[in-house]
């Protein structure tokens, strides 16, 4: 497996000893994921979820939300109602 | 065994009905109960003592006044830490959610609130509900009440803990791969994985979206179908709800008993059982053999593939469903962040724990490109085929007996190093919520060396009623839940 790739995909930064681990780890799970090719599934649908979806699309109506102060109450960063992030075009 | 913190709560309702006990009582013998045993079992993450107080102190007014909410009015409830709860932290057991407090209440928690119950503390689970032992919390290792070096199950196993040490009667827990079942049978008390679509899943961070479900944890299961009354039923805020009708679940310990046909899947009593395990479901089997109730052998021919379909689909949905951890908008932030991209990769490196990493990495992996098919897309069409295995058994049968696991409680540390031998923990419980099935399990026996043993019922799609009958069938004939651990 392409450790790094993945983890760049999924956005999360490994040390080398994480990278080492986690490699190890993953090839054994995914060697052990092998025996599903041993099923046939040309003719087999996929399962999606695991009750019968209909669509629940209700129409729009406003109704309760929260303050801006709930709203942003657990924000590790604010400043004047607003998520304070480093600056993204220099 | 008369102590009043290993009362059901269909026991301790009819004392506050009777007036020989009150709420503000109880909530204050469960305080002590748990600064009892707390420093042994390690369950409770955060617990709200004085609003606990409160809202016993409300309920016994109500009840003074004749203005109950119903029969869990004034009885305690603890809850899983993954269930959100206004004004109350949300850890999910992961340092990312660490200083987190939850803005609204979960539906779960209204529904508890509205019929009078008292949400009483917080309890450990493994991180985001990823783990079969409690082991993976960023917090504190949980112990398990009948041995302190075993693990309590996971991942609800702050509750199943909790429930079975006397610390709480009743508890709310989530199962996506068996994390009500599996501690349930860990600790020996009763647990309820409802059908997907029976309980609202708003306000429970999602691990994966397509298996995950509240349920009830308790000491009997006329506790748990007390508990579901309240929880069960349609929730336009989540758009996998089902408009069912909500039968009177009480009803199922009432009615004459039928006789019941139960199928015994061989493929669940293949090796890798525990001998004892084997036994003690085996006499399970003859008592209802012996109760007039007809045993057919049935074959479940996809078992196998239930856990890499499951840790193939799991760790796909999570990976999709934790990307909203982002450092940026309500999560840990790392200090050590000198550009916008640092935000995502340091925090998150900082806030999520070894097992969510190895999870988020294989999900992300299925779902790349260039493993889609070969992983994710085969995944979903053998889960067809077990979800069909599952329809064909329950032609000829109305339930399904199994053990909830193949062996008892593990050692702490044992299985921590070898993530798939974890994983196998989670054999007889993962295929259930593929199909998005009902299933339940209770304690039918210990081992030698005191370690309880899970008996699991699976059941036909919205048809808890009669997994709590059947269960009930075993449960009044048996001592099994009223032994309790001698925690010293």
């Amino acid at each position: 497996m392409d450790i790094d790739r993945i983890a760049a995909l999924c956005r999360i930064a490994l040390t080398h000893e994480e990278r080492k681990t986690i490699s190890r780890q993953l090839d054994a799970m995914l060697a052990y994921m092998q025996q599903l090719k041993e099923i046939d599934i040309r003719h087999v649908p996929a399962t999606l979820h695991a009750s019968d979806l209909y669509a629940t699309l209700r129409d729009d109506q406003p109704g309760k939300s929260f303050s801006v102060e709930t709203a942003l109450s657990n924000a590790p960063k604010q400043e004047n109602h607003q998520i304070v992030v480093p600056r993204i075009v220099e | 065994m008369g102590a009043l913190f290993f009362k059901s709560a269909k026991d301790l309702s009819q004392m506050l009905a009777a007036k020989s006990l009150s709420s503000v009582e109880l909530i204050q013998a469960l305080i002590r109960r748990i600064k009892d045993v707390e420093p042994k079992i390690q369950a409770l993450l955060s617990f709200d003592e004085a609003r606990a107080l409160r809202y016993a102190q409300e309920s016994d007014e109500r009840r003074a006044a004749g203005k109950l909410r119903g029969p869990l009015d004034g009885i305690p409830i603890g809850i899983k830490d993954i269930i959100a709860e206004e004004g109350q932290p949300l850890t999910c057991g992961s340092k990312i959610l660490e200083h987190y407090i939850s803005p609204y209440d979960a539906t779960v928690m209204e529904r508890l609130k509205a019929a009078g119950a008292i949400p009483l503390g917080r309890f450990n689970l493994d991180e985001f509900g990823m783990g079969s032992s409690t082991e993976n919390s960023a917090y504190q290792k949980t112990r398990n009440p009948w041995n302190l070096e075993c693990v309590p199950g996971g991942s609800s196993g702050g509750c199943g803990a909790a429930v079975c040490a006397g610390e709480v009667p009743l508890a709310l827990g989530s199962d996506t791969g068996g994390s009500i079942r599996y501690p349930a049978a860990c600790c020996g008390i009763a647990g309820l994985k409802t059908t997907y679509g029976l309980v609202s899943r708003y306000g429970l961070a999602a691990l994966a979206s397509s298996t995950d479900q509240i349920g009830p944890l308790g000491r009997s299961v006329v506790d748990l179908g007390m508990l579901l009354q309240i929880i069960a039923g349609h929730d336009e805020r989540d758009a996998t709800s089902c408009a069912v009708p909500i039968p009177d679940y009480s009803e199922a310990f009432n009615t004459e008993q039928r006789s019941w046909r139960i199928g015994i899947p061989k493929e669940y009593f293949s090796e890798g059982i525990d001998g004892e395990v084997y036994r003690s479901i085996a006499e399970a089997i003859a008592f209802y053999r012996k109760k007039g109730h007809i045993i057919v052998d049935i074959s479940l021919p996809h078992t196998f593939y239930a856990i890499p379909v499951y840790y193939i689909v799991m760790t796909a949905e999570a990976s999709s469903n934790l990307a909203r951890y982002d450092g940026i908008r309500y999560t840990h932030r790392s200090a050590e962040v000198m550009n916008a991209r640092d935000i995502y990769f340091k925090s998150r490196a900082e806030g999520f724990g070894s097992e969510v990493k190895r999870r988020i990495i294989l999900g992300t992996y299925v779902l790349s490109s260039d493993h889609q098919d070969a992983y994710y897309v085969r995944a979903q069409k053998v889960r067809t085929l077990i979800c069909r295995d599952f329809s064909q058994a329950f032609n000829e049968v109305d339930v399904i007996l199994s053990p909830t696991a193949p062996t008892t409680a593990f050692k702490l540390g044992e299985r921590l190093d070898d993530p798939l031998q974890m994983y196998l923990s989670d054999i007889c419980t993962v295929s259930v919520n593929l199909a998005g099935l009902p299933a339940l399990s209770i304690p039918c026996g210990f081992s030698e060396a005191g370690l309880p043993i899970g008996l699991q019922f699976i059941g036909k799609a919205f048809h808890e009623q009669e997994l709590l009958s059947i269960a009930h069938i075993f449960e009044k004939e048996h001592d099994f839940n009223q032994r309790f651990p001698d925690i010293d």
